[in-house]
């Protein structure tokens, strides 16, 4: 028993954009491999079909208060609160993503199209009228991001520096004096939204918390806790992630010229674009937690019941045998559907309302902003390799005189 | 869309008690797919018309617990 297993998570890259080359060699032994997590060891799934088998696979339990169920951070075992449904299971976890489900419809999140798109253009008026540079991420991927999130869950958008404040402040855990101030940035979470469904039991709105409020708070179905913790888990897990992509899809356009100009000069590149900009980056970078519930037979290995898994979308999205030169980012790709949102029952709620904001926070910035290119070089920009989502959020850009009016 | 007239070649069928009201069919293959308010799949047509062949087995591929199946009918 003498073996030294590979650690991880690696978050050693050399190109900000490929995995670290540690991680590529142990995608040599798809399917899956033995790793060594900061809290013991661990499979790690590597290939794509692996992957999307075994999160459809009942036995992989999301159950993070069970006995072994993988880290990625030292941290202390908490049990699953009534609410957090992505650390649930089965009926437990239907029911609440049934609960979501007509918000997250395509109808429902494709009617909120010009909202967002109107909020683009506003936030492009004011970087044009600003003139350059700017920080994409402070003028665009952040603002984008919250005050869609915002309009969808029914919360102030006057409020997101109070919330992104709290947020950061929950989601660094490398931060210094983090535990007091988590505890300060959680109750100061809870006592806003505790208000806000207070507020919207009186005066309901057109938006997600008003309709819970009504047909699940009011019937009973779920108690006031729930709701307020659901709301939270949708406004941190909303947050950060696709203004994340918005910025650092911009950064992997721009660092690719040639694709910048063909997702700018061919809108029905589009959808495809935000795609291949989804697999390529995979910012959901250390992968998707699991554990075995009984024996599972994997390729000629066995994971036995109570040990972990990690499924990688990173690797998964890099696997050769589905996508031809998959290091490359190839904006007319049509290939399978990437791993970034997961797969499963757990597949990211939120992915229809990502999408249709990415696709509209490329096409208006590009038809807006042709020129756009970066402020610094490429070796300036900082790219957070260590975080559990990948990426930059500090990306200076400049543009020439060649700009768009609003379309509308 | 209009489906097309008469059986096609291919049939299409979900699994509406297996869907998990993801909303990946209908944001990729609109033309075939739906969901009814509570999030669950509603087929357009059992039989895609030829050009949108292509679009269901994307559809059926994006699905993430695989309640969509494509069967090809012998002619
Ligand atoms: C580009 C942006 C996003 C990425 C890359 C992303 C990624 C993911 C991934 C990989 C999962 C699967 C986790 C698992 O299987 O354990 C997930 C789940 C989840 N995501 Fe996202 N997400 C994004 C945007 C959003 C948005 C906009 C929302 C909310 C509005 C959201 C809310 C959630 C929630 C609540 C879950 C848990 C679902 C469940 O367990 O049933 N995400 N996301
Ligand atoms: C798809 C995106 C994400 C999903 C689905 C997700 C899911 C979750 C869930 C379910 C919890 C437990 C919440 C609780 O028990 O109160 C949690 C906690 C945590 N997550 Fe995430 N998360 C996401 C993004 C992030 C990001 C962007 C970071 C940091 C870079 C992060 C770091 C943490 C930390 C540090 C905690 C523990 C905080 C605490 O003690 O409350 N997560 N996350
Ligand atoms: S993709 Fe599959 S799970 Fe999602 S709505 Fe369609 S049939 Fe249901």
């Amino acid at each position: 028993m003498a073996e030294q297993l590979p650690a991880y998570p690696m978050t050693d890259r050399t190109c900000p954009y490929d995995p670290p080359a540690g991680l590529l060699d142990l995608q040599r032994q798809a399917p899956l491999v033995k790793v060594q997590l900061p809290t013991g060891p661990a499979w790690l799934v590597t290939s794509y079909d692996a992957a999307r088998t075994l999160l459809d696979d009942p036995r992989m339990s999301s159950d993070m208060g069970r006995e072994g169920f993988p880290t990625l951070y030292r941290q202390k075992m908490r049990p699953v609160l009534k609410g957090s449904f992505m650390r649930m299971d089965g009926e437990e976890h239907a029911f609440y993503r049934t609960m979501l489900a007509g918000e997250f419809s395509v109808k429902r999140v494709a009617a909120m199209r010009p909202e967002i798109e109107q909020a683009c253009d506003q936030l492009l008026d004011e970087m044009i009228r600003q003139g350059p540079p700017a920080n994409l991420h402070e003028s665009y991927g952040i603002p984008v991001s919250s005050s869609s999130i915002c309009r969808f869950l029914g919360v102030p958008y006057e409020d997101a520096e109070f919330f992104t404040t709290h947020l950061e402040a929950l989601f660094d855990p490398h931060r210094a004096g983090a535990p007091e101030r988590i505890a300060n940035s959680k109750a100061a979470l809870s006592a806003y939204l505790d208000e806000l469904v207070t507020r919207k039991q009186k005066e309901p709105g057109d938006d997600m918390i008003s309709r819970l409020v009504a047909d699940y708070l009011v019937p009973g179905k779920v108690d006031r806790p729930e709701l307020l913790l659901t709301s939270y888990l949708l406004l941190a897990a909303g947050h950060e992630t696709t203004a994340n992509m918005i910025t650092t899809g911009t950064a992997a356009l721009l660092m690719h010229p040639e694709q910048f100009a063909l997702v700018r000069d061919e809108p029905k590149l589009l959808r495809g674009a935000v795609e291949e900009l989804l697999r390529y980056l995979s910012i959901f970078q250390f992968g998707i937690t699991r554990i075995a519930t009984e024996d599972i037979r994997v390729g000629d290995q066995t994971v036995a019941a109570g040990e972990g898994i990690i499924v990688s979308p990173l690797l998964g999205n890099r696997d050769e045998s589905v996508y031809d030169d998959p290091h490359t980012l190839d904006v007319r790709r049509r290939g399978r559907p990437h791993l970034s949102f997961g797969h499963g029952p757990h597949l990211c709620v939120g992915h229809t309302l990502a999408r249709i904001e990415l696709q509209i926070a490329f096409e208006r910035l590009l038809t807006r902003l042709p020129d756009l290119r970066l402020a610094v070089t490429e070796s300036e920009i900082p790219f957070r390799t260590a975080t559990l989502v990948f990426g930059t959020i500090d990306l200076p850009v400049t543009w020439g005189e060649r700009t768009e009016g609003a379309s509308a | 869309m209009s489906a097309q007239a008469g059986p096609g070649r291919v049939l299409l069928r979900v699994d509406t008690g297996a869907c998990c009201r993801s909303g990946a069919c209908s944001l990729v293959a609109p033309d075939l797919f739906d969901q009814g308010d509570d999030g669950k799949v509603l087929l357009k047509t059992p039989h895609p018309p030829a050009d949108l062949i292509e679009a269901a087995e994307e559809a059926a591929d994006y699905c993430p617990v695989s309640a969509i199946q494509l069967e090809i009918l012998p002619e």
